[in-house]
């Protein structure tokens, strides 16, 4: 297996990825600001907290300058020894700084600059030829984590969605949310029925009759019901670049103990690497802190650490229920024993003892360590390939999430074909009677009033009967959805003819595709000429390629997300894309056309 | 330009809705040339007979609706006069995605319809659009 620090005899090369460098610096800067406020310097919390500061912008600066300065000189990758001289090029100058500041600020006298220097001066060295190294090869593992990751993010989402989509849950939901809609347009169209009633005395006048019914037909809920649907309907989300970072992370952090736990079962991390981890970690005190005789008297508390590594090794290689759990508890063990350690020998020898504050040494360094290894955990190669062959399921939080996203996609979805039917069919009709009623109060023609007035009554007694009936052949869908366009656009179609006698209700959703795609490329686009090819994927997808000569193009990656995004993720489970060609703009779509559907659309 | 002197065309998917329209605009003296439910028929007419005003309803079902039709008539016959029927208060509320209506159009808000004259009165301004 190759492991993320191959031998130095193996000549490796890694990416010069500073990504992680920056997060060090800062936690370099919080690790010895907090041993300086709590034990070298407590008086001086001010001075401190403004020489870390000051020195955390120069470190920055001076990154910045290494990367930028590589990269104009196009050096991309290098060995250990390249990493040893970055190494140094950063430390040295930030030992310089460090001491600079620690004089101006009066907290080392002169006399004392040169052994504070010489003493620094080992600890620079473990951050040259250690801390920095290590931070530039984690940054280039990264690298390729994030980009594998972003891939398995893809492909779980996908799985997750038509997982959702084909649930008996989603089925469920689809039915609650047209019955709600349905429910809904009922209650305001009784409503308005009932106000009705008042002008159907025929003692009344027809004028009288009139100004009691178009009065109701202003005032009527079922405009504002329509307008509530359509609002629904347009909710766009913001989708920047760093949103969608965001969103991924927050997938990650939901996947990320699937990852731990199998990356840790399958390729532990090498027990010398938590004794290298602890020992680095250390260093700095045994360097500020410790005489040569305490040091190797916390020596054997590494043999310990390595003892204890080899069991976890052990445990998880040998697997079982609790293995993970186990691990848990003996790398917050590891990261503990230093100040266990520190008890034992305070009982033991007071007087070799350095005592370090409680806040430090029993809570944040053990937590640090046990998050540090974690994280190694999931750097390592092996955690790469697995998320490369999908060997990690989906968490029960990440299904969860993708979860409500489909069902937002849909409600939203249903929320449009509603507000459109409502808007289309009911508020329309009643528009026309309402000035069908005019017609007949100018005429004074009462039997027109009563048939306007009947159209009312027959539109608002069955208010849902003409919501869309699903179509379920391939053909007279596809028809339904060209048709209408014919005079504004030419559009040439051509079907597999393996998938021309398809008739199931994804059809709809199909339909729903071009629709979407035909109107954008017409209203944003100004398109002249459109081409769709549907052909036939692995069972049971179909593949849907539209080009079209758009003057105004779509962006290739949309800054907010809409109703049209949300119907293309909703039917292709995430899968398309939009890709552009000189004066050409093609969106490929894949959907499962063929599979079997478990029920109706909608509760229909 | 005098009402009755007017070529009309409706666009209406609803037959009672488009009957009903049509009625009460002949009964203010103008003269529907054409009325239909269909796009392509309504674009068929103008190319051919260039009426001067286009009277639309904003839904027209599955497909373009009235705004992407105003849109195509505008480009066949620029000085065309354009009313959008709809029934919110501002044609902008029913889709985000909607492109801008053409210069010169007008739209109504379909509960005024009741009073035909306002209709008519919006017909007759938009025929007086020029480019």
């Amino acid at each position: 297996m190759r492991t993320i620090f191959p031998s130095i005899r193996d000549k490796p090369v890694f990416a010069l990825d500073f990504s992680i460098t920056y997060v060090g610096i800062i936690f370099l800067g919080l690790s010895i600001a907090g041993t300086e406020l709590f034990k070298l310097y407590p008086d001086n919390k001010l001075e401190i907290l403004l020489i870390r500061v000051i020195h955390t912008i120069f470190m920055f600066a001076l990154v910045y300058l290494t990367q930028s300065t590589l990269r104009a000189r196009k050096i991309s990758t290098t060995g250990y020894f390249g990493l040893a001289v970055i190494g140094l090029w950063l430390a040295i100058p930030s030992l310089l700084v460090r001491v600079l500041l620690m004089e101006q600020f009066n907290l080392i006298a002169d006399s004392q600059v040169a052994p504070y220097f010489t003493e620094q001066f080992l600890i620079s060295l473990g951050l040259a030829f250690f801390w920095i190294p290590v931070a530039i090869i984690l940054g280039g593992q990264r690298s390729k984590i994030i980009v594998a990751f972003k891939e398995y993010e893809k492909r779980l989402v996908i799985t997750a969605r038509k997982n959702i989509r084909n649930s008996e849950e989603f089925n469920e939901l689809k039915k609650d949310v047209d019955q709600t809609f349905r429910n809904e347009l009922i209650m305001n169209a009784s409503q308005l029925l009932n106000s009705l009633t008042f002008s159907d005395d025929k003692k009344l006048s027809l004028k009288e009759r009139n100004e009691i019914m178009q009065r109701c037909l202003k005032g009527n809920t079922l405009r504002d019901f329509s307008r509530r649907l359509n609002q629904q309907s347009e909710v766009m989300v913001s989708n920047s670049k760093f949103e969608q970072d965001m969103r991924s992370l927050n997938l990650i952090s939901k996947q990320f103990n699937i990852l731990y736990n199998f990356t840790a079962r399958k390729a532990p991390v090498p027990a010398r690497v938590y004794t290298l981890l602890t020992f680095a970690l250390l260093l700095p005190n045994y360097i500020n802190f410790f005489s040569l005789l305490q040091v190797l008297i916390t020596l054997p508390g590494l043999l310990v650490i390595q003892l204890i590594a080899i069991q976890i090794n052990k445990t998880l290689r040998h697997g079982g229920k609790y293995a993970i759990l186990q691990t848990n508890f003996l790398t917050l063990l590891i990261g503990l024993l230093p100040f266990i350690e520190m008890i034992l020998l305070s009982t033991l020898v007071p007087d070799l003892t350095e005592k370090f504050p409680i806040a430090i040494i029993a809570v944040f360094y053990p937590l640090s360590f046990y998050v540090y290894m974690r994280f190694i955990q999931i750097t390592q190669p092996e955690a790469i390939n697995a998320i490369k062959g999908d060997e990690i399921y989906a968490s029960s939080s990440l299904k969860e999430a993708i979860s409500n996203i489909v069902k937002d996609e849909f409600k939203q979805s249903m929320s449009h074909q509603w507000a459109t039917f409502v808007h289309g069919k009911i508020l329309t009709r009643l528009a026309a009677t309402s000035l069908k009623l005019e017609q007949a109060v100018t005429h004074n023609d009462n039997n027109s009033f009563d048939v306007g007035l009947k159209n009312i009554i027959s539109v608002l007694s069955d208010p849902t009967r003409e919501f869309e009936q699903i179509t379920f052949d391939l053909k007279t869908e596809i028809s339904s959805r060209l048709d209408p366009w014919e005079g504004l656009i030419a559009i040439t179609i051509k079907i597999d003819p393996v998938l021309a006698d398809i008739s199931n209700e994804r059809v709809h959703d199909l339909g729903e595709v071009i629709e979407e795609i035909i109107s954008n490329s017409v209203r944003h686009g100004g398109s002249q000429s459109i081409s769709i090819n549907i052909t036939s994927g692995n069972h049971p997808d179909i593949k849907v390629k539209i080009e079209d000569d758009a003057v105004n193009p779509l962006p290739l990656f949309p800054t907010r997300i809409g109703l049209g995004t949300k119907i293309l993720n909703l039917v292709s489970d995430g899968r398309w894309s939009i890709s552009r060609d000189g004066g050409k703009t093609t969106v490929n779509l894949t959907m499962a056309l063929l599979e079997r559907q478990v029920s109706n659309h909608g509760g229909n | 330009m005098a009402a009755t002197k007017l070529n009309v065309m409706l666009v209406e998917d609803d037959d009672f809705t488009r009957a009903t329209v049509k009625s009460a605009l002949q009964g203010q003296g103008l003269n529907i040339v054409y009325d239909t439910a269909l796009v392509k028929e309504g674009i068929e007419f103008a190319k051919k007979n260039r009426p001067d005003v286009a009277v639309l309803d904003y839904n027209l079902g599955k497909g373009p609706n009235g705004i992407d039709l105003a849109n195509q008539l505008r480009k066949i016959q620029p000085e065309i006069g354009i009313v959008l029927l709809t029934a919110f208060l501002n044609p902008a509320e029913l889709d985000t995605k909607i492109s801008q209506l053409p210069a010169g159009s007008r739209y109504l808000v379909k509960h005024s319809v009741s009073n035909i004259k306002v209709l008519v009165k919006e017909i007759l301004e938009s025929s007086k659009y020029s480019i």
